[in-house]
């Protein structure tokens, strides 16, 4: 088939979504068929950019290039799935947060504002109708799926992609400190585990992996609570490096606000090792059962600091929910989810 | 006709009292301080009798959970999806000049519904919301719209020299009436108002529902020292200057020589830019003023029992029908207000009418009037709770609000947003199209937008 992946481009800025469209690619080149990724530029400021960036993918064809056929289109992320095609299938990363979920909360600019509104409903009418139009419609995690069900009523299956290193991952040890990975954001909290540092055993210590506008406030952060000497800041870190930290921690702590999926967690599983998350952290809790797979706690900085301690204590207890973690991300690979967009 | 009305028959066949719509209902309820939260409790049960009634309310002071129970209730951010979902056949806009009804405005511009203006004057509540976020240039527009030739002067000086007395009088609601099906208020006077702002919009008088009444309970006289007082004026609700305090206690002062065991109960809570206390010191009544600060709604309706004559004066007003007037005309409470054309449906022998000029005096020679004879006294108590109970019943509310309901949902259907609305109200379609390109095909916005 000729297939073309839809992305969306925040020019300089690689995250999750960009790694998934470039595997699935690969993935999908490696079945046999003729896949590119297709990629807009996305703008959400000022506010009449973001319904512009929509009309972009509205009026462009992509039902043939060249005299080509496309056989199949794959959306990804908000609004590459509002172009028409007739084979439109959506893997969807996640809607347009800040007018959902997010909405009248610090984590957005829009609030209950008459222009704000318009444009609210105009997007959740347009992901309606846009969506309406693919089929199937997959996700990349039940918190997807339940997000579009409440505010939609579009169904969708979840399909989880694999983490980008695929069998690489593995446990050397569980060493004396937890690991953060992730950008060093608001919705990420990073602050959370900062905080609970200057609770957690002077014996115990914590890398942070990843780069972002918190990363001066976080180190200020660190000194205030006098945990800086415990506190390692690696900034982006290369895949080998990466592998090796999650070999050798104690346990990882990723608890963002309402996470959509989580590939941390799940790299952090199939490291063996188990994972401190918080009640409210959305997708991570799919995968992280309190006491089964790691550990979940309240945002209270005492509440983290006492579950990392009780796993960096406790590496039997580590390993006993490390195991239960690998074993519960075993089933997820390319075979589903290539099953599902290529079906 | 919306597919979310039922009922077996078009409404061009039957009439729309035998349909059941969809309605939002945009409103406080308790424990929100507005006194619309009251009156909403009271009037949604008999509306949720006959329609599908899901009451949205700001997310920051939900309602009671206690509070009717069965009533579908969502914060307001909820709305948008909820209605692309499944459509409403109508939004009820409980509008106040407060800024707890702050959080609907944007509702009212984008979703044309029946607008209940509980206030003439919402000048200051929208100003609030324009200027604290430094839109003054919208707060002009809108001002001049809905003042035309004035508006726009008036913004510029109110923008820089707040002027309370001045918002009354540009009571800025006519951007909201033309932005929507159809509007109702609670006096004639504001019908009259609204249409000749107005013209061909329809607008519906409805009569506002009565409160509970609740006898007095009686640890409260020893609570706040009412054993022995004779006569006991009042006055109720949030106590403002423009609730004309200053004058009552003036007269207060005057008639403690004529009545040795007189007191004045102030019921409410007052903002900590106007405390009468310190007015209270300097008459030298503070042993007849007692003010009991914001009390428990069983409390506050209770204390209507304790007091012989209640002083419920206002100006300048927003011209609003006065939930608390009614609360001491239904518990029979000899009643003194302010005289202003907007309670003209009260008659004059039902609530006592106090000049604007010379108030004190004038509340003082009422007052000893009323007290001189008693048959005539106990006379104005008797009609003033048969007039509540002839014209002010729930279900007599309930009707003109079905009939205003009606009014809105035949309105729909030729109901067109005014061409010439302030730029920032206009559609979302119209501010695209500005933004996009020259040249631009219009076929190409899509009708989402």
């Amino acid at each position: 088939m000729n297939i073309l992946i839809l992305g969306v481009q925040v020019p300089y800025v690689r995250g999750g979504a960009e790694i998934l469209t470039q595997s699935l690619k690969e993935k999908i080149q490696s079945e046999g068929h003729r896949v590119d990724i297709v990629t807009l530029p996305f703008r959400w400021i000022p506010k009449a950019e973001l319904i512009k960036n929509c009309l972009a993918w509205r009026l462009i064809n992509l039902d043939e290039i060249n005299g080509e056929k496309i056989d199949r289109v794959i959306a990804t992320k908000f609004p590459s799935y509002l172009i028409q095609h007739p084979n439109k299938v959506t893997w969807l990363v996640h809607q347009f947060r800040e007018i959902y979920d997010l909405y009248n909360t610090r984590y957005t600019a829009f609030h209950n504002e008459l222009r704000d509104n318009q444009v609210r409903e105009a997007i959740i009418k347009m992901d309606q109708e846009a969506l309406k139009e693919s089929d199937p419609v997959y996700t990349i995690s039940q918190n997807v799926s339940n997000r579009l069900r409440t505010y939609n009523g579009v169904r969708s299956t979840p399909l989880y992609p694999p983490p980008h290193m695929g069998d690489r991952y593995g446990c050397d040890s569980y060493g004396d400190f937890v690991l953060y990975v992730g950008r060093l954001e608001g919705n990420k909290r990073p602050e959370l585990l900062v905080a609970a540092m200057a609770h957690i055993p002077n014996r115990f210590s914590c890398v942070m992996v990843g780069a972002g506008s918190m990363r001066k406030r976080l180190d200020d952060m660190a000194e205030q609570e006098g945990v800086t000497s415990r506190v390692r800041f690696a900034g982006e870190i290369d895949d080998a490096t990466l592998l090796d930290l999650y070999a050798r921690c104690g346990c990882v702590f990723y608890g963002p606000i309402d996470e959509d999926y989580g590939y941390v967690t799940v790299e952090a599983m199939k490291s063996r090792k188990p994972v401190v998350t918080c009640t409210d952290s959305g997708g991570t809790l799919e995968f992280v059962k309190d006491k089964v797979t790691g550990l979940v706690t309240s945002t209270q900085p005492e509440d983290i600091a006492s579950a990392v301690t009780r796993l960096l204590d406790d590496s039997a207890f580590a390993k006993g929910l490390g195991e239960a973690g690998a074993e519960s991300v075993a089933g997820i690979g390319w075979r589903r989810v290539l099953e599902g967009l290529l079906a | 006709m919306s597919p979310a009305l039922v009922g077996g028959e078009s409404s061009k066949d039957c009439s729309h009292r035998d349909l059941v719509a969809r309605i939002a209902f945009f409103s406080p309820l308790p424990p929100n301080p507005s006194g619309i939260s009251d009156y909403s409790a009271v009037i949604l049960p008999a509306l949720a009798a006959r329609h599908d009634v899901h009451l949205y309310y700001d997310r920051q002071t939900p309602p009671l959970r206690a509070l009717l129970p069965d009533l579908k209730r969502f914060p307001h951010d909820e709305f948008i999806w909820r209605a692309q979902q499944q459509p409403y056949d109508l939004n009820v806009y409980q509008m106040g000049n407060s800024l707890h009804h702050a959080y609907m405005h944007p509702f009212v511009f984008h979703h044309p519904g029946l607008l209940v203006l509980h206030d003439l004057v919402i000048h200051h509540a929208r100003g609030h919301v324009l200027l604290k976020n430094g839109r003054q240039v919208e707060y002009r527009n809108e001002l001049e719209y809905c003042h035309p030739g004035l508006g726009r002067q008036v913004g510029d000086i109110l923008a820089f020299i707040p002027s309370d007395f001045t918002c009354y009088q540009f009571p800025m609601n006519k951007l909201m009436v033309d932005c929507s099906l159809a509007a109702a208020t609670h006096t004639t006077f504001g019908v009259h108002e609204v249409q000749a702002a107005s013209p061909g919009k329809p607008v519906l008088h409805i009569r506002h529902p009565r409160f509970t009444d609740v006898p007095l309970q009686p640890d409260l006289l020893c609570r706040y020292h009412l054993e022995d007082a004779w006569p006991v004026l009042a006055s109720f609700g949030f106590i403002t200057a423009q609730k004309r305090i200053e004058a009552c206690l003036n007269a207060t002062m005057m008639l403690r020589t004529r009545f040795p065991r007189i007191k004045y109960l102030l019921v409410g809570g007052h903002p900590k830019h106007f405390n009468p206390r310190r007015l209270v010191r300097k008459l030298g009544i503070e042993d007849v003023v007692t003010m009991t600060g914001r009390v428990e709604e069983e409390v506050f309706n209770s204390l209507y029992h304790a007091a012989s004559i209640v002083l419920n004066l206002r100006y300048p007003s927003a011209r609003e029908m006065s939930g608390t007037l009614l609360r001491a005309l239904g518990a029979g409470c000899v009643t003194l207000v302010s005289e202003q054309l907007h309670l003209s449906d009260i008659p004059a022998d039902i609530a006592v009418r106090v000049p604007l000029f010379d108030e004190a005096d004038a509340i003082a020679r009422i007052v000893e009037d009323l007290m001189a004879d008693e048959m005539k006294f106990q006379d104005r108590r008797r009609r003033a709770r048969e007039f509540i109970e002839n014209h002010h019943r729930v279900e007599q509310s309930a009707a003109d609000y079905f009939a205003a309901i009606d009014a809105a949902l035949e309105a729909r259907h030729r109901y067109e947003r005014p061409g010439n609305v302030p730029v920032h109200i206009q559609p979302l379609s119209e501010w695209i199209r500005t933004s996009l390109p020259a040249g631009f095909p219009d076929g190409v916005i899509p009708r989402w937008l």
